[in-house]
């Protein structure tokens, strides 16, 4: 493809064939694999994909988003309640986590591979039935057994839960070093209903 | 056949008490640890097969209860008093051991904190949903995925027949039962009330007749246990591990 990136021409027929390869796609599209098919440089792909991103900001009811490690439209957060109860309408039911869920899932995320008995020294409690939700969920996955006494199984996130927390990567996360300094009492304040 | 029934907070009537002498709800003198050995043995010759990961449960509990023996052996020491304040040497030890442990926790439950945001947010953004969800991967050793997917071939195979008479349990798939709410105990407990006026002890098996579903035993034990604490019913059990009986007080 030939593209001139100083041309408003080129660049328009550029943004429409980027947002005909995104709505094809229910999967996050990567700018390399943009670039790739449409035999471009990345940072004109690039370019352009920000150029979108401005442009659906307002006055529409989806957005060009950036997750998964790629590109991908996706509903408007002002619209949320209404697509919920459409979603809901569907059978489509939100994920709920419970507390200790979401415990356990930050020390998958954080020490993984980790095993149960890991998990539950840290929580201080039996975490059993909260592993047994998280795989249900897909949230976590078996990741093999650690060698040693009782050959333990081995928990990992999933992609799924990347896209969930919308993460690009486990390293979007803050440090544990910096999540020691903030105060516990006013984290469980607000996250207590 | 007895049944196993666990809770999430205590695993066994040994675990309660752990926790009920390390609460200082219950003195650990007025526990003789050789009297539990001696009804563990007991138990294990009627059991014919008992599970290697309940044996190491109970030894490991067992142990947590002589440490606390142990513990109150030894004289609590005088209070020293320091620059920061009075403080007591065997209290001292214990406050460092919940501090670290505090610590270590610490970071996870406000990472729990972040995560909770994180998905909050998300959540209020819909993408579009493939036509059919893809299987999950799973690694070597990941039974859980591989069983899942055996279970739904079987399913397909059988053209997904009449509810649960192909395919895992919801207890095999981890799935959790909602919790029997009080209006279904209560109409068991006056079920079971009217089962038992005029009649002798009950064994608690045919208190449940054909009821042998987790939920409806569990329905059931809670009934019979609120009948019991408000003094409708009363308990008999003929010997160490003999079948509890019921009957009206």
């Amino acid at each position: 493809m030939n593209f001139d990136s100083k041309s408003p021409e080129d660049r328009g027929s550029l943004e429409s064939v980027l947002e005909a390869i995104l709505i094809s796609s229910s999967e996050p599209v990567t700018t390399e694999d943009m670039a790739k098919v449409l035999e471009l440089p990345g940072k004109h792909i690039l370019e352009c994909l920000k150029a979108l991103q401005d442009h659906y900001e307002v006055h529409h009811g989806f957005r060009l988003v950036r997750m998964g490690g790629g590109w991908q439209f996706a509903s408007a957060p002002e619209e949320a309640e209404k697509v919920a109860r459409f979603r809901e309408s569907c059978g489509e039911q939100p994920l709920r986590l419970s507390r200790a869920a979401l415990e356990s899932l930050a020390v998958i995320a954080y020490k993984q591979p980790v095993t149960r008995g890991e998990i539950e020294e840290i929580r201080g409690v039996r975490s059993e039935k909260v592993v047994e939700t998280l795989l249900r969920l897909g949230l976590i996955r078996v990741a093999g057994r650690r060698k040693g006494t009782g050959t333990p199984l081995l928990f990992r996130t999933t992609s799924s839960f990347l896209d969930s927390f919308n993460l690009e990567s486990i390293s979007d996360l803050p440090s544990l070093e910096d999540l020691q300094d903030v105060n516990i009492e006013e984290a469980q304040g607000d996250m207590d209903p | 056949m007895g049944f196993d029934i666990e809770v999430d907070e205590f695993s066994g009537p040994l675990d309660l008490l752990c926790k009920l002498i390390e609460t200082g709800q219950m003195e650990a003198s007025r526990i003789r640890v050789s009297d539990l050995i001696a009804t563990y043995a007991a138990y294990l010759s009627v059991e014919k097969a008992i599970p290697l990961g309940r044996v190491s449960e109970f030894i490991s509990l067992t142990a947590r209860l002589l440490l606390v023996k142990v513990r109150g052996l030894f004289p609590k020491g005088p209070a020293v008093v320091t620059d920061r304040g009075m403080f007591n040497p065997t209290e001292d030890f214990a406050d460092e051991v919940l501090r670290a442990a505090i610590l270590r926790y610490r970071p996870f439950r406000n990472a729990s904190r972040v995560l909770a945001e994180r998905l909050a947010l998300r959540q209020r953004i819909f993408l579009r949903q493939p036509k059919e969800a893809d299987q999950p991967l799973f690694d070597f050793g990941d039974l859980y995925s591989l069983a899942k997917l055996w279970w739904d071939l079987i399913l397909a195979k059988d053209g997904a027949g009449p509810e649960g008479s192909v395919g895992p349990s919801e207890e095999m798939l981890g799935f959790e039962q909602s919790e029997p709410d009080a209006a279904q105990v209560e109409r068991r407990m006056d079920e079971i009330v009217s089962s038992l006026r005029g009649k002798g002890p009950i064994p608690f098996r045919a208190i449940l007749g054909e009821r042998t579903g987790r939920r409806a035993v569990v329905v059931s034990l809670l009934a019979l246990l609120e009948l019991a604490r408000l003094g409708i019913l009363k308990l008999q059990q003929e010997g160490r591990f003999g079948e509890l009986r019921f009957e009206i007080a």
